[in-house]
C-alpha cells in the first residue's frame, strides 16, 4: 500500500515538475519572466531539475516494485517532495539572477477606494467551502454516537494504525479545515489590500489587467483550498466510518481519495491558473511594471525579500514570479508568518507526541 | 477614474505634490463642492506614505479654503468659489522664479511664453 502511495505521489509531482519545466522558453525559466534572455546558467538549472526529476521517478518505480526496508521508508516517503524542493531551489537561484524592470517612482493613485475583497471571491466556491465544512461536521455528529470507544488516529508507514484514541480527537480535522478556509481568506484580503497604484500612461488598461491578476490569484487559492479541504473531509469521514464494524475497507479508500483530491487540486489549480497568471503578469510589465509603487531600495536579497520601513503596505506583489510577498519591515508580516508556521507544525508535533503515548 | 500623480523621484515633498494634485482637480472642476476626498488612511496606504504626510497635504488645502476638515469624517471639497483668494504678489513671485529658471536654461522671451501656453493647454486638456 505504502509503495503504491509513494509511486502515485511521485508520479503526480514528476508530472507537475515536467509541466513547469516545459514552460521554459527563450525568456522564461520555468514559469518566470526573468526580464532578460536565458543564459547558460539558466539552461543548467533546467537540466539539473530534469535529472533530479528523472531520478525521483526511477526511485519511485523501484520503490513500488520492492517493498522498502523500514530504514528506507522515511527516505521513500520524502521522495515525492524531492523534485518540487529541487525546483524551488533552482527558482530561488533564477530569481536572484533576474533583472526585473525597475518599478517607476512616478505613478497614479485612484481617488476611489480600491476594489473590495468581495469583488475577487467566487460566491459558488465560498458556498462550497462553507457547505463542505458544515456538512462534514454534521455527518461526523451523526455517526459519532455509533463509533466505538477507540478509533484509529495515527498510521505507521505501512498504513497500519499505531495509535488509537477517542473519536472526539477527530474534531482536529474540522479545525484543519477551518484553518485552510481562513488561510484562503487571508490571501483574499492580502490581494485586496495590495497597493492600488497605476502607471501614468495606459492607466485604465493597467487597472483592468491588475484586477484580472488579483481575481486569478484568488481563484487559484480558492480552488486549491477547496480540494485540500475536500481531502481532509474525506479523511475525517473515512476514518470515522472505517471504524464501524465491517466498514474497515473505507479507511484505504479514503486515503486514496484524499491523495487524489489534494494532488489533483495542487496540479489542477497550477495547470489551470499559472499560464493565465503569467500572461497577465507580462501584460502588466509591458504596461508599466509589476510591483508599482514599491520602493526600489526595499527589494533585498536579489529582489526576493521586501523590507521597506518607510512603506506602510503589508502585502506586496512579487517583482518576479507570481503571487505576493510581505513587507518584512511591518511587525504584522512576522506575526502572520509565525501563525502560518506554528499552526501546521503544532498539529504535526501534537500528533507525533500523542502517537508515542 | 480620478487619479492623482505622485513622484517619489521628485525633489518636491510628497505632501506638496498631493496638495498640488488636489488643487488642480478642484480648479478643473473634477472635484466639485461637497465631494468627499479619500480617507487619510486609504490615501496614505495607496501612495505608500505615512498618515501624517497625507494629513499635512489636507491641512494645506484646508488652510487655502479648498476643503473642509472635520474630526471623524472624511475631508470634503468646499469648491473653488470659497477658496481663499491667493496672494497675487506671492503667485507672481513663484511665477517669476519659474521664469528665471527657464531663462537660465537659455530660453528667450518667446520660448518662455510658448512654454506657459503649452502648460495652460495641458492643464485644461487633462
Amino acid at each position: 500500500m505504502l509503495s503504491r502511495i509513494i509511486l502515485a505521489s511521485t508520479i503526480v509531482t514528476v508530472v507537475l515538475v515536467v509541466w513547469l519545466v516545459a514552460r521554459t522558453d527563450r525568456e522564461r525559466v520555468f514559469y518566470m519572466d526573468l526580464g532578460r534572455k536565458l543564459d547558460a546558467n539558466d539552461r543548467a538549472r533546467v537540466r539539473r531539475v530534469r535529472v533530479v526529476t528523472l531520478g525521483s521517478a526511477l526511485i519511485g518505480v523501484a520503490g513500488a516494485a520492492f517493498t522498502p526496508i523500514p530504514t528506507a521508508v522515511l527516505v521513500s516517503t520524502l521522495l515525492p517532495f524531492v523534485p518540487i524542493v529541487w525546483l524551488l531551489i533552482e527558482v530561488v537561484g533564477a530569481v536572484k539572477s533576474a533583472k526585473p524592470m525597475e518599478a517607476s517612482l512616478r505613478f497614479r493613485v485612484p481617488l476611489t477606494d480600491p476594489p473590495p475583497a468581495k469583488q475577487y471571491v467566487s460566491l459558488p466556491l465560498q458556498v462550497a467551502q462553507g457547505a463542505l465544512v458544515l456538512l462534514s461536521a454534521a455527518a461526523f455528529v451523526l455517526v459519532r454516537s455509533h463509533l466505538p470507544e477507540l478509533v484509529p488516529l495515527h498510521f505507521d508507514a505501512a498504513g497500519r494504525p499505531n495509535r488509537w484514541g477517542s473519536p472526539d480527537e477527530l474534531w482536529a480535522l474540522g479545525g484543519i479545515m477551518l484553518f485552510c478556509w481562513a488561510l484562503s481568506w487571508l490571501i483574499v484580503v492580502g490581494v485586496a489590500k495590495e497597493r492600488w497604484a497605476l502607471p501614468t500612461t495606459q492607466t485604465e488598461a493597467y487597472a483592468r489587467a491588475s484586477r484580472r491578476r488579483r481575481s486569478l490569484l484568488v481563484r487559484m487559492v480558492e480552488v486549491l483550498m477547496l480540494c485540500v479541504n475536500g481531502a481532509v473531509a474525506v479523511s475525517w469521514l473515512g476514518i470515522a466510518l472505517g471504524s464501524l464494524p465491517g466498514m474497515s475497507h473505507l479507511l484505504a479508500i479514503s486515503v486514496v481519495a484524499a491523495l487524489v483530491l489534494s494532488a489533483g487540486g495542487a496540479v489542477g489549480s497550477l495547470v489551470a491558473f499559472l499560464a493565465p497568471l503569467a500572461a497577465v503578469q507580462r501584460e502588466l510589465t509591458a504596461l508599466g511594471g509589476v510591483a508599482l509603487g514599491t520602493r526600489p531600495d526595499g527589494w533585498r536579497w536579489g529582489g526576493m525579500i521586501y523590507y521597506a520601513p518607510d512603506d506602510p503596505a503589508l502585502f506586496i506583489p512579487k517583482r518576479i514570479g507570481i503571487g505576493q510577498t510581505f513587507n518584512f519591515a511591518r511587525p504584522a508580516a512576522w506575526l502572520i508568518l509565525i501563525v502560518l508556521l506554528v499552526v501546521p507544525i503544532g498539529i504535526a508535533f501534537t500528533s507525533m507526541l500523542l502517537s508515542r503515548r | 477614474m480620478l487619479t492623482i500623480e505622485v513622484d517619489f523621484g521628485s525633489d518636491r515633498p510628497v505632501y506638496r505634490q498631493i496638495a498640488e494634485q488636489f488643487r488642480g482637480l478642484v480648479a478643473r472642476g473634477d472635484l466639485i463642492d461637497g465631494e468627499e476626498l479619500p480617507s487619510v488612511r486609504q490615501l496614505a496606504a495607496n501612495v505608500g506614505v505615512n498618515l501624517n504626510t497625507v494629513a499635512k497635504a489636507y491641512r494645506i488645502l484646508a488652510d487655502e479654503g479648498l476643503v473642509d476638515l472635520r474630526h471623524g469624517s472624511r475631508a470634503r471639497v468646499l469648491g473653488g468659489a470659497r477658496a481663499r483668494a491667493p496672494e497675487v504678489e506671492e503667485l507672481e513671485r513663484e511665477l517669476g522664479d519659474v521664469i528665471s529658471r527657464l531663462v537660465l536654461q537659455g530660453r528667450g522671451r518667446e520660448e518662455v511664453q510658448a512654454f506657459f501656453e503649452t502648460a495652460v493647454e495641458r492643464f485644461f486638456e487633462r
